[in-house]
């Protein structure tokens, strides 16, 4: 009972929400801070059950006010799902603690790929979660030609229905890699081109949004989007004329690690639940769900013996060739300040 | 006699110390609430923004000549255009329902008072959401519109100016609908017929003697409608488009977004000086003590 007092605040932050159970006594507990709709749908309580556990969960929408909280360090989270790039300037402030993978044993079960990834080599402080990619999603009802390039968010013809991630190394990093850089460029001069670039799309927009999108475009609000794979599937189940692509160009990856603030009070607890996302059944079930790829080899070859139409997708899990043309979202430190500088003067509409 | 007994027979000899004493929870409450988060948003806001996004100790006023620099004058502009829209409308409104509930409610007042609040038990930002679901192209008004043939494409309606002044007119009708109900409600209807008796016309009773004494309703409904309007970020967020953002989106963004605590900080602090000079302004040209 005294760990459910210490952990009141958060007890109380996490009332809402799916898959949370409500029973308390004489558990144990794990606070979860997460994306929100990012779990599958029987990921907690099968871990609530299993390992009589009663898990506190709490949502985000943005990475940036995952950020802000855990800087501040009020937050009494166990466990956190951080995208690559924030898990960098955590790791480097010093915001988290070691995972210690020998006590995580499903850790074998990770793709090579994923088992000493540049964000992180020899997983140190986190353990991927999902990942995926930077997409263009399009309504083929309404868009007719074919869509290949990012150049496609440009085309006037659509003006009205067309939006941009509300993220700046995604609006900006896409930019970039249409005009021939690097995403994570800070050269001044390309930064201004991009801009330009950019600025010349604003008049074409609807809005700028991270969120609202998987619904703009399931209601046809939206017929040609920057999004996130995963969203994007989630948006084609409700509508079939939603489709999505890789661009040509290239795009951005990011991996969705789970990772440890310091000042957790249960680190034990969020080990455990990275040993039980990492078994087979468990990431097979998170990745179906939310519709994003899984870092695990294990929860991969379980998906392909019940959907084999989902391993084999090029877009989910792209080839060897594609995946080079992929690129990692960096720390760019406090060159970021000009990025701000920028994106604010995009969404402002000043050059 | 103990030291409790000592004590409370001091205090109760020394009016001044009661009086003090009596004052002492609102001293609490006003610095505990006001002044402590004043002060330190106006401490953090006079600092630059150092390396790695800290804030650095040397003082400085630059954040203070960055908010007036003319990039972030359309921002201002623009937020107290939707304010004002907003109050002008929700008076519009609120004004008729008010009067009707006041005037004629008789038995029912209550009923329509719960009418007028039961949409406020949901959540602010859930009804901003709704708003989508009637607004879109493919919405109610949209497919009503189409289906009589008044128009043949739909109309944009979301995503513009008109649906950010919708959703915060919206969002703010009751606070200005209550106080213009309590000052009706309160008003002597004998005025009214004593009026009408001495040979005044209905619409002469309503601006000479209605209307006048109902000033506190509107000065109180309009503050309350106007100031929370001119923070609001969510209306902006939801239903705006990329040439919508208002001052609450940007002070957001400098803090969440941009991790520049200093600056927004600094527009904070210019936006609820802006607010008090204009609130100042205001009950003084109206007089605050009718409310």
């Amino acid at each position: 009972m005294k760990a459910l007092i210490g952990s009141g605040a958060v007890v109380s932050l996490a009332a809402l929400g799916s898959g949370c159970s409500g029973s308390t006594a004489g558990k144990n507990i794990l606070n979860f801070y997460n994306y929100s709709d990012y779990i599958g749908k029987e990921t907690i309580p099968r871990f609530e059950k299993d390992y009589n556990f009663r898990v506190n969960c709490d949502y985000y929408s943005k990475q940036d006010i995952l950020y802000a909280k855990i800087k501040i360090g009020v937050t009494g989270y166990d466990l956190i799902v951080a995208t690559d790039l924030i898990l960098r300037r955590f790791i480097r402030q010093n915001l988290l603690i070691p995972v210690e993978k020998e006590k995580i044993p499903n850790v074998a079960n990770l793709m090579s790929r994923f088992s000493s990834p540049p964000y992180d080599p020899g997983l140190k402080y986190s353990i991927p979660y999902l990942w995926g990619s930077t997409v263009i999603a399009f309504n083929k009802k309404y868009v007719t030609e074919p869509v290949s390039s990012w150049k496609d968010l440009w085309n006037p013809k659509y003006k009205g229905k067309i939006s941009m991630l509300d993220e700046k190394r995604e609006a900006i990093g896409a930019t970039l890699i249409m005009l021939g850089y690097n995403p994570n460029s800070t050269d001044k001069k390309e930064l201004r081109e991009a801009q330009m670039k950019l600025l010349e799309q604003r008049p074409l927009l609807k809005k700028y949004t991270a969120d609202t999108y998987i619904d703009e475009l399931a209601s046809n609000e939206l017929w040609l989007a920057q999004g996130w794979s995963g969203d994007v599937i989630q948006a084609m189940r409700e509508n079939p004329d939603i489709d999505y692509i890789i661009p040509e160009e290239g795009s951005i990856i990011w991996v969705d690690c789970m990772a440890i603030p310091t000042g957790s009070p249960h680190p034990d607890s969020a080990r455990l639940f990275m040993d039980y996302i990492l078994k087979p059944e468990v990431g097979a079930e998170l990745a179906t769900h939310v519709g994003y790829a899984t870092p695990n080899k294990a929860a991969f070859d379980y998906i392909g013996k019940t959907k084999p139409e989902i391993v084999n997708d090029k877009r989910i899990y792209p080839p060897e060739k594609t995946l080079d043309r992929l690129y990692f979202n960096t720390d760019i430190g406090d060159e970021e300040k000009y990025w701000n500088k920028i994106w604010e003067d995009i969404k402002l509409g000043k050059s | 006699m103990t030291i409790i007994n000592k004590i409370v027979k001091k205090v109760s000899d020394n009016q001044s110390l009661q009086a003090a004493l009596m004052l002492l929870p609102l001293a609490v409450i006003l610095v505990v609430f006001l002044i402590t988060p004043m002060f330190s948003v106006f401490e953090k806001s006079v600092h630059p923004l150092g390396a790695d996004f800290s804030i650095e100790k040397t003082f400085t006023w630059a954040n203070y000549q960055k908010v007036f620099s003319s990039k972030y004058l359309p921002v201002f502009l623009r937020t107290i255009t939707f304010a004002l829209l907003t109050t002008i409308f929700c008076f519009a409104l609120g004004y008729p329902l008010a009067y009707y509930v006041a005037m004629y409610g008789g038995k029912r007042k209550n009923i329509y008072l719960l009418l007028i609040m039961l949409p406020f038990w949901t959540s602010y930002l859930i009804r901003a959401y709704a708003w989508i679901v009637i607004l879109r192209s493919e919405g109610i008004v949209n497919s009503l519109l189409m289906n009589m043939h008044l128009i043949h494409e739909p109309i944009r309606f979301l995503n513009t100016p008109f649906a950010v002044v919708l959703g915060l007119t919206y969002g703010f009708l009751p606070f200005m609908t209550l106080p213009l109900y309590v000052a009706l409600e309160k008003l002597d209807k004998r005025l009214i017929e004593a009026s009408l008796d001495l040979g005044a016309s209905p619409v002469n009773a309503f601006f000479k003697i209605v209307f006048p004494l109902s000033l506190p309703g509107v000065i109180a409904g309009s503050l309350l409608t106007f100031i929370p309007a001119v923070g609001d970020f969510v209306a902006a967020d939801i239903l705006g488009g990329p040439d919508t953002m208002m001052m609450g989106n940007l002070i957001q963004s400098q803090y969440l977004e941009y991790f520049d605590w200093p600056f927004g900080s600094a527009l904070s602090f210019i936006l609820m000086s802006l607010m008090l000079i204009a609130i100042f302004t205001y009950t003084r040209a109206v007089g605050v003590e009718k409310i």
